[in-house]
């Protein structure tokens, strides 16, 4: 970044940009699963996000331009590498401890599980569909494919966690029925 | 209506994602109304939609993406700078174009090193004290002078004015600028009240360096030093401005 684009960049733009990081950590962490990958993919993000500044027009559209900067920073990272399994996250055969039993009942640990388990391109509609609220529209503008494929990627994704965690769960917590009451 | 199988996942989802219009909404939740399996369906989307939220909402944000004071010290840091930036280029600027101001005053030009705070408008000693051989100072000397001793003159009140030369300021009262002589000598003819001295250090100096004697204008008063000639007015009450 030279001198002058960084003087010229508006203090509201710095701010957002400042406001948006934990939000695109998330959203980095939810597509690679790796704190370190997330922390990476943000600052590499941030960076583009800062020289190409004077491309975005309109401060309002700036969430969608952010996660299409991020988006094809995790493009990038996945053309350059192929997706490896961390040997330490590996669950081994006779490796089951109480204390693994018990992570395993964290919906959080079983839901995240069940995501990995989804392609990158359904795992990422997902996440910006479902963590960032964004439109069918700018998720499709974002990682750039049509809107069908959206809505059908959002679709599959969505059937393969309720095959995984609500039907063939039956004796997990999440299955659970909730009992609504009025209470006066 | 619609039965159950005729809506599609796709449908549903964008149901749950807030993606459909108003009349689209308005006949699902009516079909929502009568039809159990077509909400366990719905329901089923939803609570994945809210697993999906809940798993990531515990994610720990790493500490350094806590915002801190940082981006207040940097922005602070840019107005220094661009304060700092704005103090050279407005110094470079007006020390350039400096020369190229026409000023208008003998008073925007000069330095007064002490005003005198008896002057008495009826009668007004003033001491100019050229030092310079810029152009443009001495012209606006000669213009100022001459508007004074005019004005003085017309308003019969008494003016003394001397214009004593020092240094380059002896450009003024050399015989080489024939721009200024001749001018000069006008003036002098003119008004009685107008005496012009040159430092007579500042002429042994120059002949000193050039070999050659200093070619003065005819009615022009050598002062032994200039220093004293301007202690010595001072001190008598004159109005001393340097050029």
């Amino acid at each position: 970044m030279n001198f002058l684009e960084y003087f010229c960049q508006s203090p509201k733009f710095k701010k957002r940009l400042e406001e948006m990081r934990p939000r695109l950590y998330k959203m980095a962490y939810s597509w690679c699963h790796s704190g370190y990958l997330a922390d990476d993919l943000v600052q590499d993000a941030m960076i583009k996000a800062m020289r190409n500044a004077k491309s975005l027009r309109d401060l309002n559209a700036m969430n969608s331009w952010l996660f299409t900067i991020l988006s094809n920073c995790w493009r990038d990272y996945l053309r350059q590498q192929k997706p490896t399994d961390d040997i330490d996250s590996c669950t081994f055969t006779n490796d089951d401890t109480p204390e693994l039993q018990q992570h395993r009942q964290n919906i959080t640990d079983i839901v995240q599980q069940a995501i990995t388990t989804l392609p990158q391109g359904q795992r990422q509609v997902l996440s910006l569909v479902d963590l960032e609220r964004f439109s069918y529209t700018e998720v499709a503008e974002i990682i750039g494919i049509p809107v069908g494929t959206v809505m059908s990627r959002l679709n599959r994704a969505r059937k393969a966690l309720s095959n995984q965690l609500l039907e063939l769960k039956q004796d997990n917590v999440l299955t659970q029925e909730t009992h609504i009451r009025v209470v006066k | 209506m619609k039965n159950s199988k005729s809506y599609s996942d796709e449908h549903l989802n964008a149901f749950i994602d807030d993606q459909l219009g108003t009349a689209e909404k308005a006949e699902l939740l009516d079909a929502l109304r009568h039809d159990t399996e077509l909400s366990q369906r719905v329901c089923k989307l939803q609570k994945v939609h809210n697993l999906v939220q809940l798993s990531y909402e515990s994610i720990a944000i790493p500490d350094h993406y806590q915002m801190d004071k940082k981006p207040v010290a940097q922005s602070k840091f840019k107005w220094v700078v661009a304060a700092s930036v704005l103090l050279v280029v407005g110094t470079i600027t007006g020390w350039y174009s400096n020369e190229a101001i026409n000023t208008k005053s003998l008073y925007d030009i000069a330095e007064i090193n002490q005003s005198n705070s008896a002057t008495n408008m009826e009668k007004w000693r003033l001491m100019l004290h050229v030092s310079t051989a810029n152009p443009n100072r001495l012209n606006i000397v000669l213009d100022e002078v001459e508007a004074l001793l005019e004005e003085y003159a017309t308003a019969s009140k008494t003016l003394e004015l001397e214009i004593l030369t020092n240094s380059e300021g002896l450009a003024l009262v050399t015989n080489n600028n024939q721009q200024y002589s001749q001018r000069l000598q006008k003036m002098q003819q003119k008004y009685r009240n107008l005496v012009v001295m040159a430092c007579g250090q500042t002429i042994k100096r120059m002949q000193r360096t050039r070999g050659r004697p200093v070619d003065l204008l005819p009615l022009t008063n050598i002062v032994p030093s200039a220093i004293n000639q301007i202690v010595k007015r001072q001190k008598q009450g004159w109005t001393y401005l340097r050029i």
